[in-house]
């Protein structure tokens, strides 16, 4: 008993001090190991969420077979998601108080096409999942790839050859109005 | 369950209302499945059964609350503006090849001669999902650094993501 609160007391140790247990008997390489444990601790929460949960037996993340590492999937497409809804708070931000400016523009007919992206993607997840549709939803996909590129060209369109997004996103709301505001 | 094993023997091991009206000949008609002919194979009865049975009611009996109307409204309008801001992105982006003009000037002027009311309701539903996604979405991001995640958090900041709402969308509509 005494011998097994120890490996447990020493895997919680490991979880949030960054070494692998050494009592974990898995082929995982090295890289795959150090990847393993970035990915288990992510940076925003207290590691003490482990402990509330798991209370004494905290699951040796190495000791899990875990999915090759990828920057695009798991807890890094979570946080890429979270940061790119953080950058449109200010872009919008700033065309709603500032006014226009070309390099507001520009980001916003980047970053918003994403953020817009990466919403449907979570709702092509929801309703057409891979498992049970396996056609509709690649098609699906591919079409959201293809609107978003498109979108990302129209909105760099509306940058260049037209008054910018702010200022026609503007004109367009104000139309019915007499004196049209160029900073809004 | 007891009538199940005695009235169609221990054969019959499946223990679904389904199966036990199919093999016991009662005269008791059910209204989602039929009685079974003979000769039909259980594929058939099954859509048949599948097509004919009632749905337990959801929507319409759960209490609205905070969490699930808001949620739900934050996907709506995220796809409405989305959607929106996608199709006419994409349509200024494809207009020259069709012809159409879409440049401010004439949209605006175009705009200019739709009447008021209908003017101020899009712009009330425009400007209304844009500003509740707006700040919902500040909602969700403090979410996401764990804080306000209890019960009392989720309906206090729910009620001031009305109330910022309100207040914007009868800015941007009206002025």
């Amino acid at each position: 008993m005494s011998f097994n609160k120890a490996i447990s007391a020493f895997s919680r140790l490991s979880v949030s001090s960054k070494t692998v247990a050494p009592f974990a008997r898995v082929s995982v390489p090295v890289l795959q190991q150090h990847m393993t444990i970035h990915t288990a601790r992510p940076l925003l929460f207290k590691t003490t969420a482990s402990k509330a949960l798991f209370g004494d037996n905290v699951p040796n993340p190495a000791a899990v077979p875990q999915p090759p590492a990828n920057r695009m999937k798991g807890s890094y497409h979570w946080m890429n998601e979270r940061a790119v809804s953080l950058i449109t708070v200010p872009l919008l931000a700033t065309a709603f108080a500032y006014g226009a400016h070309p390099i507001n523009d520009m980001l916003m007919g980047i970053v918003i096409p994403m953020h817009a992206y990466m919403g449907f993607q979570q709702v092509l997840l929801d309703y057409f999942d891979a498992r049970r549709w396996p056609v509709i939803s690649r098609i699906l996909k591919y079409a959201l790839v293809a609107v978003t590129g498109l979108s990302m060209f129209g909105c760099w369109r509306i940058n260049t050859t037209d008054v910018g997004l702010t200022n026609y996103f503007g004109r367009i709301w104000n139309a019915n109005k007499n004196n049209k505001k160029e900073e809004r | 369950m007891f009538s199940a094993v005695t009235r169609t023997g221990i054969l019959n091991a499946s223990r679904t209302p389904f199966s036990r009206a199919v093999a016991t000949q009662s005269a008791r008609a059910f209204v989602a499945t039929p009685a079974r002919r003979a000769e039909e194979p259980q594929s058939v009865v099954a859509e048949r059964a599948r097509k004919n049975r009632p749905v337990s009611p959801h929507l319409s009996i759960y209490q609205p609350q905070m969490s699930w109307v808001l949620s739900g409204l934050h996907r709506n309008t995220g796809v409405l503006v989305a959607g929106s801001a996608y199709l006419y992105t994409v349509a200024f982006g494809l207009a020259p090849m069709f012809g159409v003009d879409l440049s401010s000037l004439a949209v605006a002027s175009t705009l200019a001669a739709v009447p008021t009311p209908l003017l101020l309701a899009i712009k009330a539903l425009v400007s209304g999902s844009l500003s509740f996604h707006c700040v919902n979405g500040i909602r969700h991001l403090v979410w996401d650094t764990s804080r306000g995640l209890n019960n009392k958090g989720v309906i206090n900041s729910g009620y001031v993501v009305l109330g910022t709402t309100a207040l914007l969308t009868g800015y941007l509509t009206f002025f």
